[in-house]
């Protein structure tokens, strides 16, 4: 084996042009697609992030009906107790309760439609990152009466600014019509446009006074230390309180968790793609290599080196030719990785502006894991091994004596 | 006993659109210790002969028996095998693999027949001493003379032990001098070790070194005759 | 007699050269895919956002996209709209909005509403709009009757034949109160729509909101969308004085162009990636083309033949190879992207979920595009690679030692 080896490694170098040229394809091609995949991973991996973080958390709670029809009275009942059994519970990180109530905004220009959505300040902000979401002016732990904070979006449509005074207009519990003035406090940057036009946020204490006279809450979000733990939480609180719906992350948003699926596998397309344009490469090369070689395989066979072996060497060939350029490859785009590490990857020049309007990160950091990289280097093994076949088939099928015939 | 017998050997090549008719019925009887040249013009059948006998190629008609073994029945793979274990070759040329030195082109053949790995050591450098390259054993064989290479072919014929040699114009492409050294060591090793060689030529001082001479002339023995 | 020469030498090893053109056709074929799918998909989105959210071009007063209220309304009579038709064949249509957000309210419900005053068979031009009732029909012009998204109707608990309460806030701070029957309920394929519109006709929203004569915008429809900017051009030029302000779709969604803009640049660079991999490929074949035949080139050149005359034989060959491989490549790929054209790939399941939670109102399904450009540029890009690989050959005849070579 050792032999043969040496032998198909030392037949690489016998055409240095020809094996130079795939090695720069192979090097190239698995550079850009390692590279891309590790792109798109960390791309979805901080989009996944980013929704969790800020919108849906691990796991919500509510009354059974109340996604659906929204309406005011649907609240979460036996809110004491579930917020008590979840503080106790060491698997979770953090958690908050929410008043939301559906709404119309006014201000002295226009009228918009939001929702309005009533926060403990010190739970949500360990809960999500909502205090980081702020662009200008304070978080709502201020001592402003009926603070408010809104997108920078829905400030603009409306023609305000902080400081100034908007009225909001929303049904209480007993489906009452209720309208108060409330003072911008702050704006916010959301994970897209369509959320920093559609949600303003106030104190919960503030908002449920309007709605009822106690404290009601219409949502809990739930954000676990170990993501892994969601189910079996959830699996315990739908026992406890059968007449709310639990629902985990996958529940509340299934496209997320598809996103998820089919992100890593189209990255692995895009590699098969770039897999299969070597190929041609490959195959071209080994079959040249084997024409220009006949006589030798000839000479090789006649002296006694049988089908086998003359299979493995020409197989090794490719295989050992390949895999030298896919693990330069492999090593530059792990370099390009390390060197953007902390950087990221800014994709402004390319557009990159929308990401943030669809709740996507602008700056990309590149994740590749261990795994996918012995994926690839199988991948990359198998495509040696399959262009190999045919000019190994081509070699088998040289009779000794027609191939050393030639000489004459 | 001959170590070769060849029964009524033909071969035809494009049997169904221009019959070329290489062998005709040749029988030939080799003895071990032999050195013999089979000699005649281009397109006389010689090569064709001489890649029968090495089970390069089928016949049409007839058999190969070596060494009571009748090796035109054999299947491919187990013919492979036959020639690496009892059989030695030296072409024209193309004779080395390029990427490997001369000790490795030597070595290479008892690789495949999975010799000790020290006996192997020991057999490469006693084969290329006695062929006259001692000292060139790392050479690669664009570094060598068209000689030096032969001879390197010869060693490695020899390397594997086996019951003959057979030289397809073993000279066609060398000078004088070094067709000269290269038979004075193919049959110094004749003499010595009683090694079997059949070889084929149109080298008129080639075929004075023989001492048995095989002419053909279209497919046929014309000639069959002893030097001494 | 070149090109002649050519072809005979691209058969001397036809495998080589039949492999070569399949990668070729590979590259190309697949490239068509993607850069058809996109245009579809991109199409497909311009499209449904322009029919059901904004209208390719609009009329706006110039005050209003700064201050989206009814006092920035813009007076439209018969004379505006037979200047704008008169001076422009190519408007297929011209649809007048006038759009507030009001407070709809059941006897029980409140909620925020889009309360859009229409022309319905204007609008059934553009987006179907009359086909998409689900239940009832649709108010003849003057009617005192409205028509509910499916969405809003469910939420507020109403159907046809219910009374429906809108309150709100007309032009210069008018009040605006009125109640209506349900005449029907339509279905909305933007969801975000389809829970807050309310149709009614165009001169019943203006008495409502006391703004008779005036609209919030006039929606124009090209007969061809490609002819988008030059309308919107021309129109500048001619209402440039009216204190008038005329939006493309470009920019009423810039999110919208930078979100197709991201997904072109991450097309351009997958491709291209192919193609440099598929460019190694054709480069492989052309260096081995030249170097095994050093000798011949040395021949011919000491025969008489001119260099420029060889570089011009290796210049087709290459030339020929992507000729074939682009041919190949449109052969086998325009067929494909026409069924596909003419039989978008429905999707399901979790796919389906993912384009509706979109939001955009598209369908669920890959669309594609026959535009003649994705086809040359495809040719294009392959012949530019053609053009590059050939400097090699020609730089190594250009230097050729006459001598050396022929003694090879």
């Amino acid at each position: 084996m050792s032999t043969l080896l040496k032998i198909s490694w030392r037949n690489i170098w016998r055409s240095p042009g020809r094996s130079g040229v795939l090695l720069a394809a192979t090097v190239a091609g698995l550079w850009a697609g390692v590279f891309t995949a590790a792109i798109t991973n960390g791309f979805l991996e901080q989009r996944f992030e980013r929704l969790i973080e800020t919108e849906i958390s691990h796991m919500q709670i509510h009354h059974p009906e109340y996604l659906i029809e929204r309406e005011p009275h649907m609240t979460i009942s036996q809110a004491g107790e579930i917020i008590e059994q979840l503080r106790q519970n060491e698997n979770i990180c953090a958690f908050t309760p929410r008043t939301l109530v559906d709404g119309m905004i006014q201000s002295p220009v226009t009228t918009s439609g939001v929702q309005i959505r009533g926060i403990d300040p010190d739970r949500e902000e360990q809960t999500t990152n909502i205090r980081r979401m702020i662009v200008e002016g304070e978080y709502l732990d201020t001592d402003t009466r009926n603070p408010l904070l809104i997108g920078r979006k829905l400030a603009e449509k409306l023609n305000v600014d902080i400081g100034m005074r908007v009225v909001l207009t929303f049904q209480d519990t007993e489906n009452e019509l209720i309208s108060s003035s409330f003072n911008i406090v702050g704006l916010f940057k959301a994970i897209s446009t369509a959320e920093e036009e559609s949600k303003v946020f106030t104190p919960a204490s503030v908002l449920s006074e309007y709605l009822a006279d106690e404290p009601v809450y219409h949502e809990l979000a739930i954000l676990m230390q170990d993501e892994a733990m969601s189910d079996s939480l959830a699996a315990e609180l739908k026992r406890d309180f059968p007449h709310l719906e639990t629902l985990t992350w996958e529940e509340i948003s299934p496209e997320l968790r598809y996103l998820e699926e089919v992100g890593s596998v189209s990255s692995y397309v895009f590699l098969i793609i770039i897999l299969l344009a070597l190929a041609f490469g490959i195959l071209n090369t080994m079959l040249m290599a084997i024409f220009e070689r006949s006589r030798e395989l000839g000479m090789l066979m006649a002296i006694g080196m049988n089908k086998t072996k003359v299979f493995t060497m020409i197989t090794l060939e490719s295989v050992m030719l390949t895999l030298t350029g896919a693990v330069v490859g492999i090593i530059l785009a792990l370099a390009t990785i390390s060197y953007l590490g902390d950087e990221g990857l800014n994709l402004e020049a390319v557009g990159g502006a929308a990401l943030e309007e669809v709740g996507y990160d602008t700056v990309v950091f590149p994740i590749l894991e261990t795994g996918s990289v012995l994926m690839i280097t199988l991948l990359v093994i198998i495509t040696a091994l399959l262009s190999a076949v045919y000019p190994a088939i081509k070699a088998l099928r040289l009779k000794p004596a027609e191939a050393v015939r030639d000489q004459m | 006993m001959a170590i070769i017998t060849t029964s009524k050997l033909s071969k035809i090549y494009n049997p169904d659109t221009v019959p070329v008719h290489a062998l005709r019925e040749v029988s030939l009887s080799i003895e071990e210790g032999e050195f013999t040249s089979i000699v005649g013009p281009s397109g006389s059948g010689k090569t064709t002969l001489l890649n029968m006998i090495g089970g390069l190629d089928s016949p049409t008609s007839g058999y190969v028996m070596i060494n009571g073994d009748n090796i035109t029945e054999m299947k491919e793979g187990k013919l492979i095998d036959y020639r690496l274990n009892n059989i030695g070759f030296v072409f024209q040329a193309y004779n080395l693999i390029p990427v490997f030195t001369a000790k490795e082109n030597v070595s290479f053949i008892m690789l495949l027949q999975k010799r000790d790995k020290k006996e192997m050591e020991a057999r490469t450098m006693e084969l290329l001493s006695e062929v006259g390259l001692g000292g060139r054993e790392n050479a690669r064989p664009k570094e060598l003379s068209g000689g030096q290479q032969q001879r390197v072919a010869v060693a490695r014929a020899l390397a594997s032990r086996p019951k003959f040699i057979l030289a397809d114009e073993p000279t066609a492409n060398l000078d004088s001098a070094s067709a000269m050294n290269l038979l004075d060591i193919m049959e110094r090793m004749n003499k010595e070790q009683n090694i079997t060689f059949i070889f084929s030529t149109h080298d008129q001082r080639v075929i004075d070194r023989a001492r048995r001479v095989v002419t053909m002339v279209d497919g046929r023995i014309d000639k069959d005759e002893l030097h001494d | 007699m070149i090109t002649v020469l050519a072809w005979r030498n691209l058969w001397r090893n036809y495998r080589r050269t039949l492999i070569t053109v399949t990668s070729i056709i590979f590259a190309v074929m697949l490239a068509l895919f993607v850069g058809s799918l996109n245009r579809g998909t991109h199409n497909q989105m311009i499209d449904s956002m322009s029919r059901f959210h904004t209208g390719y071009l609009q009329v706006q007063d110039s005050l209003y996209q700064d201050e989206p209220s009814l006092d920035n309304a813009l007076y439209f009579d018969e004379n505006l709209a037979a200047e704008i038709e008169n001076a422009h064949p190519e408007i297929l249509s011209l649809l007048p909005r006038l759009e507030t957000f009001m407070l709809a309210a059941s006897d029980e419900q409140t909620r925020g509403a889009m309360v859009l005053g229409v022309e319905p068979r204007k609008e059934q031009q553009l987006n179907d709009l009359t086909d998409r009732i689900t239940a009832g029909s649709f108010f003849e012009p003057g009617d005192r009757a409205v028509v509910l998204a499916e969405g809003l109707a469910g939420r507020l608990n109403l159907t046809v034949g219910d009374s429906l309460i809108l309150l709100g806030q007309g032009r210069f701070g008018m009040t605006a109160a009125g109640l209506y029957e349900i005449q029907g309920l339509v279905r909305h394929p933007i969801r975000d729509m389809n829970n807050q519109m309310v149709y009614m006709s165009l001169p019943e929203a203006q008495w409502l909101l006391s703004a008779e004569d005036y609209v919030s915008s006039i929606l124009l429809t090209p007969t061809e969308v490609r002819h988008t900017d030059e309308i919107a051009a021309s129109l500048r030029d001619q209402l440039d004085e009216g204190g008038l302000r005329i939006l493309t779709w470009q920019e009423m969604m810039p999110e919208v162009l930078q979100l197709i803009e991201l997904d072109i640049a991450q097309q351009y660079l997958m491709v291209g990636i192919l193609y440099i991999v598929i460019g190694f490929g054709l480069f492989g074949t052309v260096l081995m083309m030249t170097l095994e035949r050093l000798r011949e080139f040395g021949v011919l050149l000491s025969v008489g033949m001119k260099r420029y005359q060889l570089c011009m034989v290796m210049f087709a060959e290459t030339l020929l190879i992507s000729l074939l491989g682009v041919m190949g490549g449109f052969l086998i790929g325009y067929p494909l992207i026409y069924f596909f054209y003419r039989n978008p790939i429905p999707l399901t399941g979790d796919m389906a979920a993912v384009v509706e939670e979109m939001g955009m109102g598209m369908e669920a399904a890959l669309t594609f595009s026959i535009d003649p450009d994705i086809f040359w540029t495809q040719g294009l890009i392959i012949f530019i690679l053609a053009f590059v690989i050939c400097l090699y050959p020609i730089i190594k005849i250009s230097r050729l030692n006459i001598l050396e070579a022929s003694r090879k």
